[in-house]
């Protein structure tokens, strides 16, 4: 176990809010399994997923953590843990097999059941209309690339908001737009798999008026106090010397303002390549005031920050990642840099950082840490127990960092660990375990980790205890009271 | 190649040779668990497993595999994956306590019922007596540092060879004596977790003694016996002219500090001094013990090392095989790696086998030789369909087998492989994190499930020669995505 970097001394615990929402999150296709089952339609990651070469091993979701047919085991755990909150995500496809028209009143029902049992046992249930599974039907005819899609999702929204609108009072409407038009549409390696920059472009747009149209259709069917944002993911881009300043600001502009922007602002960033935005002719009148709407809360999903320094891409230092379309220019993790699994540098101080900046370009709207998390190299060992110290030391610095950001004055209001339970982690398939819970795939039994005793009794008692109570000099043994049963 | 070239398609079939041995490989303290059952004393492995920091995550084999209450099932397992020998080490603090004197009877008794198990099923055993779990006793009275040590290990093969030699053929003395020395003894990272030059520099003379006397004792012993030992080798390679000279102390200083003294009866002049055991711990007729003649050599091959120009950044890592300087290691970025950060390419281990082979004419004439292990930590897991899928080990499998093929075709004497290893199990200070078997583990419930690599392994061993379907390039393999 090596010491994380830390803001903070080792002896001081640190206390959160009152009313501070601790929570956890999942995504439909992560972790439903039952793809077939009562009605539900295909989404382009079953598709993607059945494709050879896309997932590694060839891992798909036909069965991932069997939620769909776990749903007391779920409620049970997270309940258990002692989170407020738990995010989940609506698969389309289950509510509307092909995108649009007829609602599949079991898949319907899934989410009514899952809201209900979170509710009665004290669980704040937080949705997210949109978590990457496109009906399959809407990919064949453009999927986000086809303005279209934006009003088909705005229909499901309608549809949610009525019939769940009673038993959610948090909605998230689109999980990182970043992911869906980079990796899906420009870099392919998410589905739908597509390499095409002016497709990439266009589902920028559509995916943001997406969010634009679901806020409407939420505001209009549900309830006032009912909380609406969007969920991103804006990475830190760091330059490291003075020249890479501008290629990390050209970064910030392609990977994050355009999708914050739009939204806080009403505008597409200047400093982006053009090929990075969408042409004129896809923004229609009243776009970007329906993109720009007001929204309750910002979602902010955080993992890591980018290095970026001057490099020779013909004789590339061990660290050193060329940067595509920056010639000269290079990502760097230096060898000491901690990092996870995932080979994502673990920096907590990047997240104060990264919450002030958004406090400011929010005006102090409400921010929730909707995924902060890492993967780990899991096991059970021989006594049962997953002693997985190094994601305790992730989630401590993390909320070290997330208090800081709060004492500098910024309005976080939540947090929610990614994740709840290992799950199907795209393109990585099972090998990436994200979980608070071990899952053992071939029986589906969830086992807490040692970290979900420790997180949860942050949850209960609002108090990150010191380092040094987490981690005593004397052994590698957490000072986490009690871990929760399996089922 | 191709399966229907002119001459037909028989001489696309990689077979090996006649009674060419197919094996799988473990060790006691990473498979046995039982840790203080029926009389077993502590070793130095107990002991630094149950010290706080060593071990990831506070892991030990207090229970590991369990295979001591499960190895019939093992015993199954292994025979229905075909195997032809099973190597294993033995506990020495199970037979004896302290790790000399008296006998405990019931850890001699277990090796007993296992060789009794193996020989039902057919499958030979290959033992190694020492595999790093040195008993505690020992150790409280130096350890390998200790000369006396290497007495009382001969004494311990002795007794191994009076109680189950009448059933077991091949016997090697130490496993990766190199491995101890280093990282046992002056890195800290194994047991004991001793980090001094001058201490390490004494074990690699008395581990290497140790190996003699022992050879001598089960020679007497066990006449028709075969008796070798297994070294951990890797090909060292410079990345640039720059680091040739770093190169050839790094292989002095890693290979050849315990292969030249087998081989040759010497200690390699290329390494530096402080490595070598001084003059004074080597008694008349040591090196002539050391060097005598063995029925084979096991040789261990994971990865090669790549050493480069340091360009500038002056590494003090003691862990890098020039000890830091202004050379250090390199990973070639075309070279695929294992979960455990180790390169792949099996051209190495076809290097190593004929770099030994070329040197055999000396005090080792007429030696054979085995792979004693080989294989790769993967990120396994069993998923939803019950199916560990572990393609990356596969892939591994095919490029060694495929160079230890050619490097019989060219001459070498090798007459077995064992993969390593059988079983997931307790990878020493990474704890259970690695995983190395063809056969997964979940340690929780101690439920054994075939990886795909295991029914590879399993056709191989059946039809003694390489898979059809590997005969083009890259068939039968999916490579997993980015």
């Amino acid at each position: 176990m090596s010491v994380i970097s830390h803001s903070s001394d080792l002896m001081r615990s640190r206390r959160f809010p009152e009313g501070f929402l601790w929570g956890t999150g999942t995504s439909s296709y992560q972790i439903e399994g039952a793809v077939t089952a009562d009605g539900r339609g295909r989404s382009i990651w079953d598709v993607f997923a059945h494709t050879r070469g896309n997932v590694f091993r060839g891992d798909n979701g036909d069965i991932a953590c069997d939620s769909y047919n776990r749903l007391d085991d779920d409620v049970r755990i997270i309940k258990d843990l002692g989170v407020g909150a738990y995010r989940f995500s609506v698969a389309w496809s289950r509510v509307q097999p092909t995108g649009s028209g007829a609602v599949n009143q079991a898949g319907l029902d899934y989410y009514r059941r899952l809201a209900e049992r979170l509710r009665e046992n004290g669980v704040q249930p937080v949705a997210t209309v949109y978590h990457w599974d496109l009906p399959q039907a809407l990919e064949d005819q453009g999927g986000w690339a086809n303005r279209d899609t934006a009003q088909r999702m705005a229909e499901l929204a309608l549809i949610l908001g009525a019939e769940l609108g009673d038993q959610v009072s948090m909605w998230i409407t689109i999980n990182e737009p970043l992911q869906t038009v980079h990796q899906g549409y420009r870099a392919g390696t998410h589905a739908p798999g597509l390499c095409d920059d002016a497709l990439a472009a266009a589902a920028n747009h559509h995916i943001l008026l997406g969010h634009g149209l679901v806020l409407q259709a939420l505001r209009q069917t549900t309830g006032a106090g009912t909380l609406i944002g969007p969920t991103m993911d804006p990475d830190p881009y760091v330059a490291l010397d003075a020249e890479s300043e501008a290629v990390a600001d050209a970064m910030d502009a392609e990977f994050n303002l355009v999708y914050l922007d739009p939204v806080l602002h009403q505008r597409y960033p200047e400093g982006a390549r053009p090929e990075m935005l969408p042409p004129e002719a896809l923004i229609h009148d009243g776009d970007m005031e329906l993109i720009g709407a007001p929204i309750d809360f910002l979602g902010v999903n955080y993992y890591r920050p980018h290095h970026i320094r001057r490099g020779d891409w013909s004789d590339l230092r061990i660290g050193e990642a060329a940067i595509p379309g920056f010639p000269g220019f290079v990502e760097y993790q230096a060898p000491e840099q901690e990092r996870t699994v995932m080979d994502w540098p673990v920096v907590p101080a990047a997240l104060r950082d990264l919450l002030g900046r958004l406090h400011a370009d929010t005006d102090g709207l409400p921010l929730y840490i909707t995924e902060n998390g890492c993967a780990a190299d899991d096991y059970v060992s021989p006594d049962g127990t997953i002693d997985d110290y190094e994601r305790i030391a992730y989630i401590h610095g993390h909320l070290d960092a997330a208090a800081d950001a709060i004492a500098d004055g910024v309005n976080l209001a939540g947090y929610f660990h990614w994740s709840l339970m290992d799950n199907f982690e795209w393109a990585h398939g099972y090998r990436r375990r994200f979980g608070l819970h071990y899952v053992d795939f071939e029986t589906g039994r969830r086992v807490p980790k040692r970290s979900a005793g420790f997180y949860g009794d942050v949850a209960r008692t609002g108090t990150l205890p010191s380092w040094e109570e987490t981690f005593p000099l004397d052994g590698p043994m957490p000072s986490a009271s009690t871990t929760p049963a399996a089922v | 190649m191709s399966a229907t070239d002119a001459s037909g398609s028989a001489k696309s079939v990689r077979a090996f040779p006649e009674g060419f041995v197919w094996g799988a490989a473990t060790a006691a303290y990473q498979i046995e668990g039982a840790a203080t059952a029926d009389g077993r004393g502590p070793s130095v492995w107990d002991t630094f497993s149950h010290t706080p920091g060593k071990v990831r995550g506070g892991d030990n084999g207090d229970i590991a595999c369990d295979f001591y209450n499960r190895s019939e099932e093992d015993l199954d397992l292994m025979k229905s994956l075909g195997l032809a020998a099973f190597r294993f080490s033995i506990s020495w603090s199970r037979v004896q306590p302290t790790g000399s004197g008296a006998i405990n009877q019931a850890g001699i008794d277990f090796y007993r019922r296992l060789v009794d198990g193996l020989r039902e099923r057919e499958i030979a055993p290959a033992i190694t007596l020492f595999h790093w779990d040195l008993p505690q006793g020992l150790e409280d009275a130096g350890g390998w540092a200790n000369r006396d040590t290497a007495e009382r290990f001969a004494d311990y093969a002795q007794i191994m060879a009076e109680a189950i030699g009448s059933d077991c053929d091949d016997w090697m003395t130490l496993n990766e004596p190199q491995v101890v020395a280093n990282q046992g003894y002056r890195l800290g990272i194994h047991a004991p977790g001793v980090t001094d030059d001058v201490i390490a520099a004494a074990t690699t003379h008395h581990l290497l003694l140790g190996h003699g006397l022992a050879t001598q004792r089960l020679r007497t012993a066990l006449p028709a016996a075969k008796i070798g030992l297994a070294l951990n080798l890797n090909v060292v390679r410079a990345a640039d002219s720059f680091a040739e000279a770093a190169a050839v102390v790094a292989d002095a200083e890693q290979n050849r500090i315990f292969m030249d003294p087998i081989l040759h009866g010497s200690y390699p002049a290329a390494a530096r001094p402080h490595m070598l055991p001084p003059e004074s711990l080597i008694k008349d007729g040591d090196m002539d013990l050391i060097s005598a003649p063995l029925d084979f050599i096991g040789i261990n091959y994971y990865a090669p090392f790549y050493l480069k120009r340091a360009d500038g950044v002056v590494s003090t890592d003691r862990r890098t095989p020039t000890g830091g300087g202004d050379v250090v290691p390199f990973m070639p970025p075309h070279l695929p790696t294992t979960a455990m950060g180790w390169l792949v390419e099996p051209q190495g281990l076809y290097e190593m086998l004929k770099i030994v082979t070329s040197e055999l004419s000396d005090k080792q004439a007429g030696c054979r030789l085995y792979i004693t292990e080989n294989g790769c930590a993967a990120e396994d897991y069993v998923d939803p369909n019950g199916v560990v899928n572990d393609i990356e080990r596969i892939s591994y499998l095919k490029g060694h087998l495929d160079a230890i093929w050619r490097a019989i075709q060219d001459g070498v004497p090798l007459d077995g492989y064992f993969q390593w290893s059988l079983l997931d199990n307790f990878e020493w200070a990474y704890g259970y994190q690695k995983r190395f078997g063809v056969v997964f583990v979940d340690f929780g419930t101690q439920k054994r499930t075939l990886k795909q690599s295991a029914r590879v392994y399993q056709q191989i061993a059946t039809t003694n020669e390489l898979p059809h379907e590997w005969t083009g390039e890259g068939a039968g393999l999916v490579a997993g995505a980015a």
